[in-house]
């Protein structure tokens, strides 16, 4: 018994020392804002690695995310509420949503675990330390850049996911569902608002943040050669999902 | 000058350094033996503030490491250059990217001036013209002499060198000490060197200091070493398994064979 009561305490003093040692990073982080101008060269060939070269399996997840969500919103509401309204419906599930949340969920994959694996194998190769040595700060030089090119491009990814989703949902509707383009953005056009908009950016913004944070505290923490590295792809996946569900969920709450 | 009171490092319950004492005057170069494993990276990384020591102090030139900011850290990190037991080259670099980092992030240098610095330390380490190379495309000892080019690029004060000649054939590691002495006597560079290699320590040394259980149990000069009665040296310098020293009981054989029944 006091056996459990040990390792409970012990997970308990974990969590928030991790916690805790997340937000000092942040702070760092958020901190080095001033460097960024400085470090332009830095944050541009992230810009590229995060955004543009995530830019074909955004695409290739909002085809879908809007097919999909065409067609079932057309099996959900058929015999309930007028067909003019699938195009509404769907739109403003892609915005504010499915858009934001899927593409996250994908970048924490394709993006999160890569600067995970990537930091971690610098720190276990001593990389991260001879950047030290050469009194470099090495969250100035590797966490900074990662982190504003995640902010910066996730929403614009999100966009990009959006006007892709929304083009696959009218494709299904129009050639699949036989709704005339007319009637499918009949309800989008008059009920067009921004607000949706904005919501939908700012929780791009929120996960492209937990992301690149995740990816980079999980790799500045990697031990244990190679099978370190694996698991910290591991865990920096799992741990950036978790997060970006718990922080749809708040945002929801704080926006609708 | 560089001077260690009573520096402590755990590792958990691993006691790695138990109280080393050790002052390293200004133009001296010192030489660090002893076993695998007893802690004398983990003594060098002290030396810059990338491990931080349990309790006692590291003055650097009379100002304390343990006591400073970040700031003053990456200030005095700047009169150092390391060489890695791994060397540890950025892979994602080229050669030249390598060693001109630091000149690139701490220097105005125009860009001929930087390619002429890195021109001039890899000749300086027997590799002229690999600069476009990436890491992955060398050989080990030719890693180690870019991690030595790139050390040496900024013209530190101090030199830490992890093991140098490891790896290195007989020539190869010859050369290397020349320029380790060299660096040494026409440029007043301060030297620490880890190494187990015997014929490059009593070369290149003014000073040697072996580890041992944490603690520094021996220092003299080449020739005392040579001519030591004290059966801890002499069994390590003479290479035998036989001795007082013991295989360290936490590493290696016995809790190797514990755990495989
Ligand atoms: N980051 C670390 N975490 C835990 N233990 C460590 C760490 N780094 C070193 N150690 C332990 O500290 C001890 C000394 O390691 P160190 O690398 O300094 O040895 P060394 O004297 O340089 O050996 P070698 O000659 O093989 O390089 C070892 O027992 C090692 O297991
Ligand atoms: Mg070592």
């Amino acid at each position: 018994m006091s056996f459990l009561i040990a390792n409970l305490g012990r997970a308990v003093i974990r969590f928030f020392t991790e916690a805790g040692e997340i937000f000092i990073l942040l702070g760092k982080i958020l901190a080095g804002y001033k460097g960024i101008y400085r470090d332009r060269q830095l944050l541009l060939d992230q810009l590229i690695v995060i955004g543009f070269n995530s830019l074909p399996i955004v695409l290739l997840v909002g085809t879908f995310t809007g097919a999909v969500s065409a067609w079932q919103t057309n099996y959900q509401i058929q015999n309930y509420v007028p067909i003019r309204f699938l195009g509404l419906a769907t739109y403003k599930a892609v915005i504010i949503e499915l858009g934001p949340v899927l593409t996250a969920l994908m970048l924490a994959g394709r993006v999160g675990a890569s600067i995970a694996a990537e930091l971690g194998t610098m720190k276990v190769t001593e990389q991260i330390d001879a950047l030290e040595s050469l009194a470099i700060n090495s969250v100035r030089y590797l966490a900074v850049p990662r982190f504003y090119a995640g902010i910066i491009m996730m929403p614009i990814l999100a966009i990009f996911s959006d006007v892709i989703a929304i083009a696959g949902a009218w494709l299904v509707a129009n050639v699949l569902l036989g709704i005339p383009s007319a009637i499918f953005f009949s309800e989008i056009q008059p009920r067009f608002n921004p607000y949706d908009v904005f919501a939908g950016l700012f929780k791009s913004v929120v996960f492209g943040a937990i992301i690149c944070l995740i990816g980079c505290y999980i790799g500045f923490n990697t031990s244990g050669g190679a099978e370190g590295v694996g698991k910290a792809t591991i865990r920096s996946f799992v741990l950036s999902a978790i997060l970006i569900l718990v922080f749809d969920y708040i945002l929801a709450t704080v926006f609708f | 000058m560089i001077e260690i009171k009573n520096l402590v490092k755990y590792f958990g319950d691993n006691p790695v350094l138990r109280g080393v004492n050790l002052t390293i005057q200004t133009g001296e170069c010192i030489v660090i033996i002893g076993r695998s494993g007893c802690g004398k990276s983990v003594l060098l990384k002290q030396l810059v503030g990338l491990l931080y020591p349990d309790s006692g102090e590291i003055l650097i030139d009379g100002e304390d490491l343990t006591q400073m900011s970040e700031q003053e850290i990456y200030k005095t990190r700047r009169k150092f250059g390391v060489l890695f037991q791994s060397a540890a080259l950025f892979d994602s670099m080229t050669v030249s990217e390598n060693i001109s980092l630091g000149l690139h992030e701490h220097t105005d240098l125009p860009e001929t001036e930087i390619a002429a610095i890195v021109e001039s330390k890899l000749r300086m380490v027997g590799l002229p013209g690999i600069e476009n190379l990436k890491p992955a495309e060398l050989s080990g000892g030719m890693r180690k002499r870019v991690g030595l080019a790139r050390a040496l690029a900024m013209d530190p004060k101090y030199v830490l060198y992890d093991e140098p000649t490891t790896g290195l054939d007989p020539i190869m590691a010859d050369i290397i000490n020349e320029m380790i002495m060299r660096l040494n006597q026409e440029l007043d560079v301060t030297s620490i060197v880890v190494t187990h290699d015997m014929t490059s320590a009593y070369k290149v040394a003014d000073r040697i200091v072996m580890l041992h259980r944490g603690l520094i149990i021996y220092d003299g000069t080449p020739e005392q070493v040579k001519n030591t009665d004290d059966p801890v040296v002499r069994q390590f310098i003479e290479g035998r398994a036989e001795g007082p020293i013991k295989p360290i009981p936490t590493s290696g054989v016995g809790s190797g064979n514990r755990r495989s029944i």
